[in-house]
């Protein structure tokens, strides 16, 4: 429990200690480091335009600190990309890369194509939902790996007000989290438990890290991510930075449950692999849940929600073969 | 300022506009950033401590010279010029009416238009003016005068304009000419503002009154109103100079089962004479007063946010070289009055034009939108505005 908090202490910033632009411009030229900027979509058209405008313009124009900024979408069919390209970020549809892979349709997909399609030496991830978005949700995930070398992957926690038709909301935030995720980490990670929000979107990290890693390609690519990077370097190289408040749509009971279930499979995952735990494989992929509609009788749905996972990308010949030629 | 004068001054212009033009380009997305920001930041009205803040960092990470605030949350900041024998003032309001607590302050960016609480009023107006100074590097211009930026507060309904008011009592001597930015539309020329008093009337019933006329007789504040509203309309208002009386909001009661004992007008009085603006005042005050002896109940009118009839002349070489440059850049002058924050410099004798910086529609909830592509166009009638009155083209 010292450990533990002695790391919480030790690993977690402030995005305001990051203020500096100028500074993290210089460490960035001094250390010789490339950054992108990764923003995942499906049908974000209301908030892409903004999340691009604001990091273009501030960490770009502003303060060249990221080197660029790319949309990787899942096959939106709303102007996410129209409007994506006219800010000017570079916008790939994941289907389309990797032909020879395949193609899964998920956030987990986009962000580990993102690591074929981009240049950086480091990868930052933002949700592109965010309502309320600002350059703090870059800077203040790129500051502490910048600025501690043994830091390798930053986490974002923050607080997350709802918003409803009557207005924004304080909220407790992570439901998911905390009535299934730090639970479970709490029984069988103890040490990730000290994660303020595991589930968050935002993350930056190193390619180096990335690259090793699987990633599932849906609901659990942020706590395989989390479990495989704890398990692969331990919890010093892992930061997380409060970025103060996140406005974002608040989710149905229903959706929250499909995310579960999702997480779920990664997390059994995890056990057979790290803990040697057998005979956990779920009977079936099949989510059923109850759904009322006013006073009609409950009525059950069934959805299949299968958990893939993409392997770790240095084992893709292409990937290693296009690293080589961006390095000469 | 004859037409030739106006001729040579766009001669000028249009050697530059394609150079200049392409300058503002580049600065869409800063502009746009800003805006996003500035929306995201709370500023009610005598609340604007955040958005004073932000807009000071944003004139820090410009490099403006010593940018400050004052005690009523203005931000003030100034491109000095070089040789600094004159002042040009560009203004627009920080602040808001409606409580952000209780709205989804969000923006949407699309390809083509932003939308939001605030964009179109007035808050692409302010986000041009705290980009100005990276715009100017980008044009590579540097004036003569200085270029005072003013990041007003305190500007809507019993704001009464204060952090404008405040700081031409402060400066007016030093402002030789001001630009008041409005959000829009392009196109707009405002150059005089009308007399203008608002009012708050209310009438306010004591649930067990005392008087023997009211007692028993189950007297509604909405009555009183209603008898209140029959007066202002009574009053007798010329057609020249012309005088309105405009009823903004009627609110009283608080449900179908009970008398009302509350209830309020809030009305804006505009004239083109200060005179006869003063007799409406006296009228107003005189009725409320005769309803309330009448009914035995207590009715009060609160009088604020006066301000008096002025401006400049259509032949004023400022109005004439603002015109001049709307037409240039395509688009049809709309000259009208301002009732509001113009009217300060206006009052204090300071050749004072408002102009729009983009086309769009107003609207007081999240409707509101502004258009992307004439924006350019807006900062665009900006910088040669500030280069005709740099060069001396608007002195009379």
């Amino acid at each position: 429990m010292n450990d533990i908090q002695s790391w919480l202490e030790k690993r977690r910033f402030h995005h305001s200690q990051f203020r500096d632009l100028k500074n993290l411009m210089e460490l960035k030229e001094k250390m010789g480091t490339t950054i992108s900027l990764c923003f995942p979509t499906l049908n974000e058209e209301s908030t892409i335009g903004k999340s691009i405008i604001i990091c273009k313009a501030e960490l770009m124009d502003r303060y060249p600190l990221i080197d660029e900024i790319a949309v990787i979408d899942s096959g939106s069919t709303d102007r996410t990309c129209e409007i994506a390209q006219e800010f000017g970020a570079a916008t790939y549809s994941a289907a389309e890369h990797l032909p020879e892979e395949g193609f899964y349709k998920g956030k987990g997909e986009n962000l580990w194509k993102a690591l074929y399609l981009l240049k950086g030496d480091i990868i930052v991830y933002i949700d592109a939902d965010i309502r309320n978005i600002h350059h703090r949700f870059a800077y203040g995930l790129i500051g502490p790996l910048l600025t501690h070398s043994d830091i390798k992957f930053v986490k974002a926690f923050y607080k997350r007000p709802v918003v409803s038709a009557k207005g924004l909301h304080a909220s407790g935030g992570g439901r998911v989290t905390e009535i299934l995720v730090r639970p479970l980490f709490s029984q069988f990670f103890p040490d990730l438990a000290a994660l303020i929000q595991p589930l968050s979107g935002e993350y930056a990290g190193y390619r180096s890290i990335f690259e090793q890693i699987p990633f599932p390609i849906g609901y659990g690519v942020e706590t395989g991510m989390l479990i495989d990077i704890f398990q692969k370097w331990g919890l010093d190289i892992i930061a997380q930075t409060d970025l103060d408040q996140r406005v974002h749509r608040n989710q149905s009971i229903i959706s929250l449950g499909k995310m579960s279930f999702g997480i779920l499979q990664t997390f059994w995952n995890r056990l057979k692999k790290y803990k040697g735990i057998e005979g956990i494989d779920p009977e079936s992929f099949a989510l059923r849940q109850i759904i009322t509609h006013g006073l009609n009788p409950p009525e059950m749905s069934e959805i299949k929600i299968e958990e893939m996972e993409r392997k770790p990308i240095i084992e893709v010949e292409n990937y290693v073969k296009k690293m080589q030629e961006l390095k000469k | 300022m004859n037409r030739k004068k106006i001729e040579e001054l766009l001669k000028i212009l249009d050697e530059n506009k394609e150079h200049w033009l392409k300058a503002i380009n580049s600065s869409r997305e800063m502009v746009l950033s800003n805006l996003a920001m500035l929306s995201q930041e709370p500023s009610e009205t005598f609340e604007e401590e955040n958005r004073a803040a932000l807009v000071l960092e944003r004139f820090i990470a410009s490099g403006i010279f010593e940018p400050q605030t004052d005690e009523v949350s203005n931000v003030i900041g100034i491109i000095p010029g070089k040789h600094e024998e004159s002042n040009i003032l560009l203004f627009s309001h920080m602040d808001h009416q409606q409580s952000m607590s209780e709205i989804d302050r969000s923006i949407s960016i699309s390809k083509d238009r932003v939308t939001g609480y605030g964009v179109s009023e007035d808050n692409i107006a302010l986000s041009i003016l705290i980009t100005l100074p990276d715009i100017l590097q980008r044009l590579d211009i540097s004036y003569n005068s200085n270029i005072v930026l003013l990041a007003a507060s305190r500007h809507h309904g019993r704001g009464d304009l204060e952090g404008i008011r405040k700081y031409v009592r402060q400066h007016k001597n030093k402002t030789d000419f001001c630009i008041n930015l409005v959000g829009t539309p392009l196109g707009t020329v405002n150059y005089f503002s009308l007399s203008r008093v608002r009012c708050d009337i209310n009438c306010t019933i004591d649930a067990e009154p005392h008087n023997p006329w009211g007692k028993n007789t189950n007297i509604s504040a909405n009555l009183v109103i209603n008898d209140i509203m029959n007066r202002l309309f009574s009053i007798p208002l010329p057609r020249q100079p012309k005088t309105v009386i405009n009823l903004g909001m009627i609110t009283g009661g608080n449900r179908y089962s009970t008398v009302s004992t509350q209830a309020q007008i809030k009305l804006e009085v505009l004239s083109e004479n200060d005179e006869i603006m003063e007799k409406v005042i006296d009228q107003i005050h005189d009725g409320c007063v005769d309803i309330s002896a009448k009914y035995g109940v207590e009715v009060t009118s609160d009088f604020f946010g006066r301000h008096k009839a002025g401006g400049v002349s259509y032949s004023h070489p400022l109005v004439k070289s603002a015109v001049g440059i709307v037409k240039n850049l395509g688009y049809r002058p709309l000259m009208t009055y301002n009732d509001s924050a113009l009217a300060v410099p206006l009052s204090a004798s300071i050749p004072s034009i408002g102009i729009g910086m983009t086309t769009g529609m107003l609207s007081s909830g999240s409707k509101g939108y502004i258009d992307i592509s004439p924006m350019p166009t807006g900062i665009l009638q900006l910088i040669m505005l500030l280069y005709a009155i740099d060069k001396g083209y608007c002195y009379e």
